[in-house]
């Protein structure tokens, strides 16, 4: 058996939302040691794995895995900013367990390798275009690369896994962050999006994201920097300016509303997009956050549509299951997840879900 | 002439049509939104009320042609419903007020006064059933049955959804009360 993980036992514990003196009494342990098990200070006996286990919902095997945490992307500083620690710890601790667990599935996944999302070097595509980035050029380029017909996107999730990205539902047990992104070497791009967000604002975050893998992967800026080309990437991804112009020759909420069914993203976003193409004045878009704020919109806004669902981490598990006959059990020990756990993170969404088998034990009938 | 205080005027219809009223308002303004979005888009706020206008007047139709107590009536293109001899209503967009906000015509100012219209039975109350939409136009706030006087309302009352209805209260008065002084 491999070594004693310590970094799964921080894992598991933040993904829990517990704290060290929290956790300690549930095993139950002093503290002083589970802080020393933590850290690597010192060696836990083999029945400590079965003890943490029983109290943090996961078999023994979790904490024998050899991997090492990521830690956060390095945007959102602002974000991260307005996170309590154990939030951030919740969130981050998930995006690894999501990460481990598609590491391990992926092999035996017929992934299409022609498919990416690509990754600019600001040095090398600025040098081509006079020194300057221009974020419009690069979201139109982006469409055109993947050959995005004219118009709204239809489903934007289905076009970030169409094109090498895989999008991972997660409860961040938080509505301060909607989603969060990772490329890592040797993986596709990894979206992790929170499942309580608004559908409207999740794909307008989706694709702020996808600007951050675009622009921000090789070479780094200051983060009101890259936040603001992200927010403008989004936009002129999901909008073309050239397409969203002629709808904003009227803006009133009605014009707004209606443009959000066609455009669907919110009606923040377009507002914001309108004064980005400098298509309202300063007074208008002032007008504008007014009436949204008394009429509480800024919190939720009406029509909200349909929301989208990633699939490609369905098939994966389809696939274990009726292709390669797994069973529930047999894909939740591949992940080191208990049965339960594996329901509540892989089970069916979607109705053309297969029904995933039990292992059938034989008994002895008396 | 009819009593024309809220409360005679709605008791006088309101088992038997304000359901209707309600239906009608509502499936059509839903159908409307149904439109391809491309098209919503294209629209400006009085095509959004012709097109639903004219669900709202099929939807009529189909509901009340052949039902005893109401016949359509249509004055010179305006199209209204005749409840008996007593109550006349006509279908329109409104504010909050009860009001519609377009221009109105001459044969329709003359409607809100009251005044004399060939082919209307006369002394009958004169109703406006209308809708209230969102700030966004997207969604019905209320049905509302109004009756003008000129310009003015004289009374407003809102139906109250069958599914919102508490001890069998069909409607609310919803007149903007008047400030003193």
């Amino acid at each position: 058996m491999d070594r004693f993980n310590p970094h799964m036992l921080a894992l598991a514990r933040d993904v829990r939302g517990l704290t060290q003196p929290e956790l300690a009494p549930l095993i139950p342990i002093a503290q002083g040691t589970l802080s020393k098990y933590e850290t690597g200070v010192k060696e836990p006996p083999d029945e400590f794995a079965d003890a943490a286990g029983r109290a943090l919902g996961f078999p023994p095997s979790f904490f024998y895995q050899p991997d090492r945490p990521y830690g956060f992307p390095p945007f959102h500083y602002r974000k991260r900013k307005k996170l309590s620690a154990k939030a951030l710890g919740r969130i981050v601790a998930e995006m690894n367990i999501r990460r481990m667990h598609i590491r391990k599935m992926l092999p035996s996944f017929p992934l299409p390798t022609n498919r990416f999302i690509p990754e600019i070097d600001r040095d090398e595509y600025g040098a081509s275009r006079k020194g300057r980035l221009d974020i419009e050029d690069v979201a139109r380029a982006v469409r055109e690369h993947w050959m995005v017909p004219s118009g709204p996107i239809e489903n934007l999730m289905a076009l970030l896994e169409d094109n090498g990205g895989i999008v991972i539902p997660c409860d961040f047990g938080t509505d301060l962050l909607d989603a969060m992104s990772q490329r890592i070497d040797g993986m596709p791009v990894l979206f992790f999006v929170n499942t309580h967000s608004p559908s409207d604002r999740l794909r307008y975050t989706l694709a702020h994201e996808l600007a951050h893998m675009v622009l921000h992967t090789i070479s780094l800026q200051d983060d009101a920097a890259m936040e603001d080309e992200a927010d403008e990437f989004a936009g002129a991804f999901l909008m073309p300016a050239d397409e969203v112009r002629h709808h904003l020759r009227k803006f009133d909420l009605r014009q707004l509303a209606n443009m959000k069914g066609y455009w669907k993203v919110s009606m923040a976003a377009i507002a914001v997009r309108a004064d980005r193409l400098k298509l309202i004045t300063p007074y208008q878009s002032r007008m504008f956050w007014m009436e949204m704020s008394r009429l509480g919109y800024r919190t939720r806004e009406p029509n909200e549509p349909a929301p989208e669902r990633p699939t490609f981490l369905d098939k994966v598990v389809r696939h274990l299951v009726t292709t390669l006959g797994y069973t529930r059990e047999d894909v939740a020990k591949l992940l080191d997840l208990l049965p339960v756990e594996f329901d509540r993170m892989y089970g069916p969404r979607t109705s053309s879900f297969p029904e995933i088998k039990s292992a059938t034990h034989l008994r002895v009938v008396k | 002439m009819p009593a024309d205080d809220l409360e005679a005027v709605m008791s006088s219809f309101a088992p038997t049509f304000l359901d209707d009223f309600d239906q009608i308002c509502r499936l059509s303004h839903a159908r409307y939104r149904r439109y391809p979005a491309a098209d919503l888009l294209e629209h400006d706020g009085r095509a959004a009320a012709a097109c639903t206008y004219c669900h709202m007047y099929e939807e009529a139709i189909r509901r009340w042609t052949d039902r005893p107590g109401i016949k359509p009536l249509d004055i010179r293109g305006r199209k209204v419903w005749a409840i008996g001899a007593e109550v006349v209503v006509r279908l329109k967009k409104t504010d909050e007020d009860g009001r519609s906000r377009n221009y109105p015509t001459r044969q329709d100012q003359d409607y809100d006064r009251g005044l004399p219209l060939p082919g209307l039975p006369e002394p009958a109350v004169r109703l406006t059933v209308g809708y209230l939409l969102s700030p966004t136009q997207t969604e019905i706030v209320r049905i509302q049955i109004s009756k003008p006087l000129g310009r003015q309302i004289e009374w407003c009352a809102a139906i109250v959804p069958a599914e919102l209805a508490v001890g069998g209260r069909q409607w609310e008065d919803v007149t903007r009360q008047r400030g003193f002084g």
